[in-house]
């Protein structure tokens, strides 16, 4: 029967034979998973700028459904990640939805 | 006569008390049953009984080994001192890691021979502690005893099932209970050897064989 330290031992050596890499000739090393799993969480996400312009200049944008400020300021958050509200399809499908209203 | 609920993870989510005479087949039957657990089990073998497919450990062993075993839901095999005062210790040790330190994960306490451990303050409040919050908290004791009138109180009124063997005059442990000995020991003895009963608070059901 064999022994927890055994145990432990055995599945301890099995987990380095798995990572053990060869890189190929004129390659960097590849990034070992341990030092993938230390990498911190990334949250530059949470400092990426706002769209340009003010509130204002999104009152009109296509997609500020409510025509207040609100919608805007989150338009405006928006474009901040996407570049842009301003996308061809939105303009189809928005119209569409005006065209069925009698807008 | 087939076994009680067989194949069956019988001691998952609750506790459980097993008591019969020595050599009446009650530390085969939690060993075998236990084969069938998906959990982690710590079986604290007082009897150094043989339990295959365990991985073993002992005074030697650091703790932390231990927990880290159970972590990665293995069965350990676990034989403290033939010395009651040094084993008592050790089943301290166990129980504070198993129960304080959280393993993360539902586990399994076998103890065999409950009755000597009472005999200890610490062990004793020890065994309290788990019969009474074990549960809560994903520890599932197996309470095993050869005399049931001398373990802990609580082991025995916190099991949901016990599982009963033949037994000696243990009449003050059947009393408390309100389990009828006469009738407990006339199913066991027309079960023969190695059979027990099992009493779920309300009913005797059985007699079983493994």
């Amino acid at each position: 029967m064999p022994t927890v330290a055994e145990i432990l031992q055995a599945e301890g050596n099995m987990e380095e034979k798995a990572y053990t890499h060869t890189p190929l000739p004129g390659t960097q090393s590849p990034v070992e998973p341990q030092e993938q799993e230390r990498r911190t969480l990334d949250l530059s996400w949470l400092k990426v700028e706002t769209g340009q312009g003010e509130i204002s200049d999104y009152m009109d944008e296509p997609l500020n459904f409510t025509k207040k400020e609100g919608m805007a300021r989150v338009l405006r958050g928006a474009t901040g990640y996407l570049g842009t509200v301003r996308f061809a399809i939105l303009d189809i499908v928005v119209g569409l939805m005006m065209t069925l209203r009698g807008q | 006569m087939g076994a009680y609920k067989p194949n069956q993870d019988i001691f998952k989510g609750e506790h459980t008390f097993v008591q019969g005479r020595t050599r009446n087949g009650k530390t085969y039957f939690v060993l075998s049953r236990l084969k069938h657990s998906k959990l982690p089990v710590l079986f604290y073998n007082a009897q150094h009984e043989d339990a295959k497919g365990y991985v073993r450990a002992d005074m030697n062993t650091d703790i932390s080994l231990i927990r880290k075993a159970l972590q990665k839901g293995y069965k350990v095999d676990y034989r403290p001192s033939k010395k009651n005062d040094i084993a008592s210790l050790e089943f301290d040790q166990l129980a504070k890691m198993i129960f304080e330190k959280n393993l993360g994960r539902s586990v399994i306490f076998a103890i065999d021979e409950v009755h000597i451990l009472n005999n200890f303050k610490s062990s004793r409040q020890q065994l309290d502690n788990l019969a009474f919050r074990g549960v809560a908290w994903g520890v599932y004791c197996c309470f095993i005893t050869q005399r049931p009138a001398n373990a802990p109180k609580s082991t025995y009124t916190q099991a949901e099932t016990h599982y009963i063997f033949k037994s000696g005059m243990e009449k003050a442990y059947f009393r408390e209970k309100g389990i009828d000995y006469e009738k407990s020991m006339n199913l066991i003895e027309k079960g023969g050897k190695y059979s027990y009963i099992v009493y779920n608070g309300v009913d005797i059901m059985g007699a079983y064989k493994e």
